[in-house]
């Protein structure tokens, strides 16, 4: 196994999930995770020499994924007629409410909650990726916090209706 | 249900998606990445293999054009004249524009000064020029950016070392033979780390021009 097989091992999946948290949509999120490694498999002498490639590739697949709607789905319509159709499980019931009530976050809100819960990256870096202060990412995270809760909130009385 | 969701129930929530999710992403794999990179690779090539075909095709034309012409005084009509086609002139204006920001910008004294540099066409509604270099990224120095922008329309360039970005409007400009020389701007960034290039043409530059930029340390 190269060591671009063993980044490609280990980080597919994870990146794939933090996309698909942002987009909603599993399959989108992996074309676009893949078109990411694509890229990092073109320049892997260069990228195989940083600390951290893996940082490099999940830069590289968010600006895809926040590159505009209709380059996506250009890429994705090409995309699909590469591959072969997948059989997945239907999602759970609360994987669902959690990928509904985020996508009804603004983009960078959503972004800023998939990339601290998710991706795990402290304040600061979301910070300095949004280009926006500190204080507004916390602002983001709060308020992302509140619309979950009231999301749930609405389903359960929903439910209990 | 309280009004905002704690802090662990969030990172529970998170990690119970996680969890649930892994299984389910079926990688595409390895291979479909060296295929699709190499297929790409053979396009390039094919496409560059075409376009000095035709260059060739189209300069014999030219001199079998004047040629006749020597024996013929009936004009020749448009043969010799160079290709319209969309692509050929796209093309054309990169080329343009990478004579532009060549022949202006400080050329760097030697190739370890030299960061990055591109050109091509504006023909997606992003460009992502990702390129980096050395071990973490680009080491911490100033930097300089020099671009052009040939056509029409406008597109905004955006640049970032590590944590530090700088972005500008770049008015693509069609001079045709009376293009300047001299790149359109520059501009200049202190940071280390990761570097990448970002361009979003407008509607007016999307298909209708070509962007070239260079950069350098200090």
């Amino acid at each position: 196994m190269t060591d671009f097989d063993e980044l490609y091992a280990t980080n597919f999946a994870e990146l794939t999930v933090q996309l698909y948290a942002y987009f909603g949509d599993r399959q989108d999120a992996q074309d676009v995770v893949q078109e990411a490694f694509c890229r990092a498999f073109a320049k892997w002498s260069h990228i195989r020499t940083y600390d951290d490639p893996v940082a490099w590739v999940r830069r590289v697949a968010w600006n895809l994924a926040t590159s505009g709607w209709r380059r996506r789905r250009t890429a994705m319509a090409f995309l699909r007629r590469q591959r072969q159709p997948q059989t997945v499980p239907e999602p759970a019931p609360d994987r669902v409410a959690l990928i509904t009530a985020l996508s009804t976050l603004a983009p960078a809100q959503r972004r800023a909650m998939v990339l601290h819960y998710l991706a795990d990256l402290p304040v600061a870096e979301i910070a300095e990726r949004e280009h926006v202060g500190q204080g507004t990412v916390k602002s983001w995270l709060h308020r992302g916090r509140v619309a979950l809760a009231a999301h749930f909130t609405q389903e359960l009385e929903d439910d209990r209706a | 249900m309280p009004d905002i969701l704690s802090e662990e129930d969030t990172r529970a929530l998170f990690a119970e998606l996680r969890a649930q999710e892994h299984p389910n992403v079926v990688p595409a794999g390895t291979a479909a990445v060296q295929r699709t990179v190499h297929r790409r690779r053979m396009s390039t090539a094919v496409g560059v293999a075409t376009l000095a075909a035709l260059a060739l095709v189209v300069g014999g034309l030219s001199v079998a054009g004047r040629d006749r012409q020597l024996f013929d005084p009936a004009p020749a009509g448009s043969i010799g004249e160079p290709s319209t086609s969309a692509h050929e002139r796209l093309m054309g204006l990169a080329e343009q524009a990478r004579r532009s920001v060549d022949g202006g910008s400080r050329l760097p004294a030697s190739p370890a000064e030299e960061s990055s540099a591109g050109h091509g066409p504006l023909d997606s509604v992003v460009q992502i020029v990702d390129e980096a270099m050395a071990s973490g990224g680009a080491p911490a120095a100033d930097y300089r950016l020099w671009y052009s922008c040939r056509g029409s329309g406008s597109a905004i360039l955006t640049w970032t070392i590590g944590s530090r970005t700088a972005s500008v409007t770049m008015i693509c400009r069609d001079a045709g033979a009376a293009a300047p020389t001299r790149p359109d701007g520059v501009v200049t960034l202190t940071g280390a780390g990761i570097m990448t290039v970002r361009i979003e043409p407008d509607p007016d530059a999307l298909h209708q021009a070509a962007y070239a930029f260079r950069i350098a340390r200090d």
